[in-house]
């Protein structure tokens, strides 16, 4: 395995991170989540991205079980904060101080962790001053709860004004994870020249677009039982890749 | 070919990391080694030209809901 600083920070991450959206607490029963954790850590990943919402807080608790008895200091734990979960009360959802607050505690009591490395701001939240957003998570910061912040799916103007805000505020915004792959290059032109100059790298998702660039999915053929495409839960993401054209492509795209 | 993939997002210098959602040990297994692959630049290209019009590269595709749920 191969690490990499996240960027502009001594915080490096593992190049290949394992991540339990769709899969802990819902795709995959728990003795195999642990499993497939187990055999993650043995191909020399140690960083482990989840999220509050996936599996509705379910995610983070089989990831926290599954890393259980390992040394907290040779792990990179990443999760998320944005999205309403269990409840939806008036504060359930978003990045104001509130939301923030609450939800950096219960993240922390399902992954059995004092702290997590990176505290990730899941969207942007257009009704919460961004004031306040970045004030909170620099207190989070300062109170040790996480050691670093990022963003997810945020625009360059966001990054941009995020990252002069957390400055102000003695913090910095040091990753960004967007949704990348050979089919989707949306964050090329705005977000990563943005990030760039603004001191964040990318942490990439869905980076085999769904299991799309797998090449499983051949163009005219339905999709195998319990694959993604199959399931209509998780068909509506992929939905944007499986045209008969770029299913076509995708199987002439692999040298190997 | 799940390799392959993951090893063209590492090729781009801003990319730290990529996030594999493996289901079984098998599939994490299938997918080790591709922080180690490089892929010529000749080779880049060639995926370009066969993926065509199928890449989406629109920068206004990056979005957050305009209101929250609740």
């Amino acid at each position: 395995m191969q690490y990499s600083y996240l960027g502009n920070s001594g915080f490096k991450v593992s190049r290949l991170i394992y991540g339990n959206w769709l899969t802990h607490a819902s795709q995959v029963a728990n003795e195999q989540a642990v499993k497939t954790v187990h055999a993650a850590l043995d191909g020399g990943i140690t960083t482990f991205d989840t999220a509050d919402t996936y599996a509705n807080l379910a995610a983070e608790e089989v990831l926290g079980g599954a890393l259980k008895g390992q040394r907290r200091e040779g792990l990179e734990i990443l999760t998320k904060v944005y999205w309403p979960v269990a409840e939806r009360k008036p504060n359930d959802h978003g990045l104001s101080r509130k939301h923030i607050m609450e939800s950096i505690n219960g993240s922390l009591k399902r992954l059995g962790t004092d702290y997590v490395d990176l505290y990730q701001a899941h969207r942007f939240d257009y009704e919460t001053p961004l004031e306040e957003t970045m004030q909170a998570f620099a207190d989070i910061v300062r109170a040790g709860k996480a050691l670093y912040i990022g963003v997810s799916e945020w625009t360059a103007e966001q990054i941009e004004a995020g990252a002069k805000l957390a400055k102000q505020m003695n913090f910095q915004l040091i990753g960004s994870q967007p949704q990348y792959s050979m089919l989707w290059r949306v964050i090329e032109k705005k977000v990563i020249p943005a990030s760039e100059k603004n001191g964040l790298s990318q942490i990439v998702w869905s980076p085999m677009a769904g299991g799309v660039l797998t090449g499983k999915y051949l163009p005219g053929v339905k999709p195998a039982e319990g694959t993604r495409a199959s399931d209509p839960e998780t068909a509506t993401f992929l939905e944007k890749f499986m045209t008969e054209e770029t299913l076509s492509r995708v199987q002439h795209e692999a040298p190997c | 070919m799940p390799q392959f993939a993951l090893a063209w997002t590492l090729q781009n210098p801003n990319v730290s990391s990529a996030i594999v959602g493996a289901r079984t040990p098998e599939q994490i297994k299938s997918n080790l080694g591709a922080e180690e692959i490089e892929i010529p630049k000749e080779v880049m290209k060639h995926i370009d030209q066969i993926l065509g019009d199928s890449v989406v590269t629109d920068p206004s595709l990056t979005k957050s809901p305009p209101e929250r749920l609740v």
